[in-house]
C-alpha cells in the first residue's frame, strides 16, 4: 500500500516536472499595413462601418486550418493564430481599407459612440462572411465567401446595396505555415482592395 | 581418612514456587480487572437482526456511545432474535423499566428524511432513557422510533371518534393553526366501532386543553353544502397536504378548568360538528306539515326569525302511532318532522334557557307562533324550518304525538303566496283611489313650482360660476400631468444609462468581449484535453500537423 502510494507520487512529480508540450506551439498573425495614417473627419467623408466578420467554427479556430480533402479540414495543433481569426481579420481589414487612402472613414462596430454617430450621418456597412480561410489542396492559400454592403440612413432606414461572392487563391512560395500565413494575408489584402473598388463604384452610382 | 558429611536441613519450600504464586496472583488480578471493567449486560428482543453486526453495532443515547452489541442469536422457537449488549457501567442508571430502544436507519416519512448518515456507518440502536426508578435488563426493540421522546414534557390525552376518517400516527395537532402536538398512537376498537387516538400535547400547551375544549379533524379544505349555502374553508398548504387535528375552546366561551392527563375527548368530523356537541341540553318536538318536505334534510336549521334555535333530527320522523306509521297516515295526511330545540343556542346558560323556553312557549303559541318551511338554498333546494308569529293563524290546540309535543305549522310556499296575493288584492280594494288622485294633482302643482325654482337657480350668478371652478380643476389636472411628464423624462434619462452606446453598455460589452477572448484562448487547450484526457500526467501525443507545401 505504502509502496504503491510512493509510486503514484513519483509518477505525478515526474509528469509535472516534464517539459511542457505547449512550448512547441508556434503562433502566427497577419503583419498588417504598417502605414502611418491620420484621418480627420470632414463633411465630405463617407463612413464605412465594418461589421463583425463571420467564419465557421472550424475556421475561427486558433489552430490554423488545412484542407485535407474537398470536404474536410484539419486544425493544426502546433501552429496557431495569435488571436481568434475573426478578431484579427476585423482589425487587419480596418487597417487595410484605411491604408488605401480613399476618402473613407473606416470604423468598426466597437468604435465608441457609434450609435450616436449613426444617428447624425448616413453610412455604409460591410459584412463579410467567409467559407474558406485555410491552406488548400493545391499548394495554395484560399479564402472564399461573400460580402454585403448595406446603407444606413439617419432615420434608421437600412437597405442592402450589393452582395458579392468571391474565391481567391495564392500559391505558396515556400513550405511551412509561415508561408501559408503570408499567402493568406496577401489574399485577404487583395479581397479588401477589390471590395473597396466595388464600393467606390457603388457610391459613384449612388451620387 | 574418614570425612564426615555435614548434612544441613534446607528450606522446606523452594523459592522457585514464588513464580507460580505470582502468576496466580496476576491471573486473579486480571480476572478481577476484567469483571470490574465489564459493563452491564442487557438483552434486546427484536423481530430480526437486519443490519445488526456483533461487536460493531453501537447503542447510543443522544449520539453518545453507551454500549455495543456483543452477541446475536436466534431464539429457540426461531420466532425472534435475541441480542446481547454490553452497556458502559457509567450509564447503568439509564437502564430503566420504561426506557425505549429502536434501530436508527435511513427513513423517509412525514417528518422528512432521517438517518442518512447510517448509509455509510451502518445502523445503530438509539436508546431513550425513561423516568422509572426500576431498573431493567430486558428490552424489546421498537419497530418504529417513538414520536415523542420520554423527556419531552407535555400531556397525553385520548380522542374517540366514530365517524372521522383514519388519521395517521404522527399527524400534527393544531391550536389556532400552530402545531402543538402529535398523534402518538391510533387503533380501531372493532367491538365499539370507534377509532381511538392517543395524542401528545407539548408543554406548556397542555394548559390549553380544558373541559370545554373541542377537537375536530382539520382536513385542510372543508366544503359544506347545506341549507346555509356553500361554505368552503381552507387551511395552510402543509395542512392541506397533511391534514391534522385542531382543537380550541368554542367562540364566546370562556376556557374551563384545565384537564388532567389521560382525559378522553370526542373527535368530531369538522368544526361545525364539534360545536354541535355543546348543545347537549335539548328537547324533541314534532312539527306536522301539510305540504311536501322534499329538501328538508336532517341537520337543517330550525330558526326563530333568523335566530337558530335547533336542528332537524328526522325528516320525516319515523313515528309509530297505534302500530301504524304516523308519517304515512290515511286520515291525518300531515307529514311529521322531528326537531330538537337546543337550549344553548338560545342562551349560553342552557338551564336558564330551557326554563325560559318552557315558561313562554304556550304564550308564544297562543300569540300565533307557527313553524313553516322556507327555502334555505335556491341552488340545492334545501329547506329549513322557520318559526315566526302569525297573528291570523288558527287557534292553537295542544297536541302530542308518540310522546312528543307538537309545534303547530303553517303552510308556506305557493299556498302562502296565494294568501298573500289575496291579502294584497283585498287591501287594493280598500284603497281610496279618488282621494289619491286628488293628492296626485296637488303633488303635480307642487312639482311645477319646484321646476320654476330650479330654473331660477340655474340662471343665478353662483350657478354660472360652476364652470369656472371646473376650469380651475382642469388646470390642476394639467399641472399634475406636466409633473408626471417630467417624472417620465427623468425615468427615461435614467434608463438611457443602460442604452446601447452608454457607458454601462460599453462596460458590459467590454466584459463580454473579454469573456469571448478567454473562451477562444481556452479553445485549443480544451480541444487537446478532449483528445487526450490524461495530458496532465502524460506528455501530449506528438501528432504532426500537416505541412503546407509549395510547388517547389
Amino acid at each position: 500500500m505504502r509502496f504503491s502510494f510512493i509510486f503514484i507520487i513519483i509518477i505525478m512529480l515526474s509528469s509535472c516536472s516534464h517539459k511542457a508540450a505547449f512550448n512547441n506551439i508556434h503562433y502566427y498573425q497577419f503583419y498588417g499595413q504598417n502605414n502611418k495614417l491620420s484621418i480627420t473627419k470632414k463633411d465630405d467623408n463617407a463612413i464605412l462601418v465594418i461589421s463583425d466578420i463571420v467564419l465557421p467554427s472550424s475556421l475561427n479556430n486558433r489552430g490554423i486550418a488545412m484542407r485535407i480533402s474537398k470536404q474536410q479540414f484539419q486544425n493544426a495543433n502546433w501552429h496557431q493564430w495569435n488571436s481568434a481569426p475573426d478578431e484579427m481579420l476585423l482589425s487587419i481589414t480596418q487597417g487595410n481599407l484605411a491604408s488605401l487612402e480613399t476618402n473613407w472613414l473606416v470604423l468598426t462596430k466597437s468604435t465608441p459612440h457609434i450609435s450616436l454617430i449613426a444617428k447624425k450621418h448616413a453610412f455604409y456597412e460591410v459584412k463579410w462572411t467567409l467559407t474558406r480561410f485555410n491552406g488548400g489542396l493545391n499548394n495554395n492559400a484560399e479564402i472564399a465567401g461573400m460580402w454585403q454592403i448595406f446603407k444606413h440612413q439617419t432615420d434608421g432606414d437600412i437597405s442592402i446595396i450589393q452582395q458579392e461572392y468571391f474565391t481567391e487563391q495564392t500559391t505558396l512560395t515556400k513550405d511551412g505555415y509561415q508561408a501559408l500565413v503570408g499567402a493568406l494575408e496577401i489574399t485577404w489584402l487583395k479581397i479588401n482592395k477589390d471590395f473597396m473598388l466595388a464600393l467606390e463604384n457603388i457610391t459613384k452610382l449612388d451620387d | 581418612m574418614t570425612q564426615t558429611a555435614n548434612i544441613t536441613q534446607g528450606p522446606k519450600i523452594s523459592p522457585i514456587w514464588i513464580l507460580p504464586f505470582i502468576a496466580l496472583f496476576v491471573g486473579i488480578w486480571m480476572v478481577f480487572q476484567y469483571q470490574n471493567d465489564k459493563g452491564e449486560e442487557i438483552f434486546i428482543r427484536m423481530p430480526h437482526a437486519e443490519g445488526i453486526i456483533t461487536g460493531k453495532t453501537q447503542i447510543k443515547v443522544r449520539s453518545v456511545n453507551m454500549g455495543i452489541i456483543t452477541d446475536v442469536k436466534l431464539s429457540d422457537n426461531q420466532k425472534y432474535v435475541m441480542a446481547r449488549a454490553e452497556i458502559n457501567k457509567r450509564y447503568k442508571h439509564l437502564l430503566t423499566n420504561d426506557a425505549k430502544i429502536w434501530v436508527v436507519k435511513p427513513r423517509i416519512d412525514q417528518a422528512g428524511v432521517s438517518g442518512l448518515n447510517t448509509l455509510l456507518s451502518g445502523v445503530y440502536l438509539e436508546f431513550s432513557p425513561g423516568n422509572s426508578k426500576e431498573s431493567n435488563s430486558y428490552f424489546t426493540l421498537l419497530t418504529e422510533p417513538p414520536l415523542i421522546a420520554n423527556d419531552i414534557k407535555g400531556g397525553r390525552y385520548s380522542l374517540l371518534s366514530r365517524d372521522s376518517q383514519v388519521i395517521e400516527v404522527g399527524t400534527g395537532l393544531y391550536y389556532k393553526g400552530y402545531e402543538v402536538g402529535q398523534i402518538e398512537a391510533a387503533h380501531f376498537d372493532w367491538q365499539e366501532q370507534t377509532m381511538s387516538y392517543q395524542i401528545f400535547i407539548k408543554a406548556p400547551f397542555q394548559n390549553l386543553v380544558t373541559f370545554n375544549t373541542v377537537f375536530w379533524v382539520n382536513s385542510g379544505i372543508e366544503v359544506d353544502l347545506s341549507a346555509d349555502g356553500i361554505n368552503v374553508k381552507t387551511g395552510s398548504l402543509s395542512k392541506l397536504l397533511k391534514g391534522g387535528i385542531s382543537f380550541s375552546v368554542p367562540q364566546r366561551e370562556k376556557a374551563g378548568d384545565i384537564v388532567s392527563a389521560g382525559h378522553i375527548f370526542s373527535l368530531s368530523k369538522n368544526y361545525k360538528k364539534a360545536l354541535e356537541q355543546r348543545y347537549f341540553l335539548y328537547d324533541y318536538f314534532v312539527i306536522q306539515f301539510e305540504q311536501s318536505i322534499r329538501g328538508l334534510n336532517p341537520g337543517a336549521p330550525v330558526e326563530y326569525r333568523g335566530i337558530r334555535i335547533g336542528t332537524v333530527v328526522e325528516s320525516p320522523a319515523m313515528l309509530v302511532v297505534g302500530d301504524k306509521p304516523a308519517y304515512f297516515g290515511t286520515e291525518d295526511i300531515r307529514v311529521p318532522v322531528l326537531i330538537k330545540v337546543e337550549y344553548k343556542r338560545i342562551f349560553h346558560n342552557a338551564k336558564i334557557s330551557k326554563e325560559f323556553w318552557q315558561n313562554n312557549l304556550l304564550t308564544w303559541l297562543n300569540k300565533g307562533m307557527r313553524a313553516s318551511l322556507k327555502p334555505g338554498n335556491l341552488l340545492t333546494g334545501a329547506l329549513y324550518i322557520d318559526l315566526d308569529i302569525y297573528p291570523d293563524a288558527p287557534k292553537y290546540v295542544m297536541e302530542k304525538i308518540a310522546g312528543h309535543n307538537v309545534l303547530p305549522s303553517i303552510s308556506s310556499g305557493f299556498s302562502v303566496l296565494t294568501n298573500q296575493v289575496s291579502e294584497v288584492l283585498t287591501k287594493f280594494n280598500k284603497l281610496n283611489i279618488e282621494g289619491s288622485l286628488t293628492q296626485f294633482e296637488n303633488a303635480m302643482v307642487e312639482y311645477q313650482a319646484l321646476a320654476t325654482q330650479l330654473n331660477i337657480l340655474i340662471k343665478a350668478n353662483k350657478t354660472q360660476a360652476i364652470p369656472d371652478n371646473f376650469n380651475q380643476s382642469m388646470q390642476q389636472v394639467t399641472k399634475s400631468m406636466a409633473q408626471f411628464d417630467k417624472t417620465m423624462k427623468q425615468f427615461r434619462k435614467t434608463m438611457s444609462d443602460y442604452e446601447k452606446g452608454s457607458q454601462v453598455y460599453q462596460q458590459m460589452h467590454k466584459t463580454m468581449s473579454q469573456l469571448k477572448q478567454l473562451t477562444q484562448e481556452l479553445q485549443p487547450f480544451l480541444r487537446n484535453l478532449n483528445e487526450q484526457p490524461d495530458m496532465f500526467i502524460f506528455d501530449r501525443n506528438k501528432t504532426q500537423d500537416i505541412e503546407p507545401r509549395s510547388l517547389k
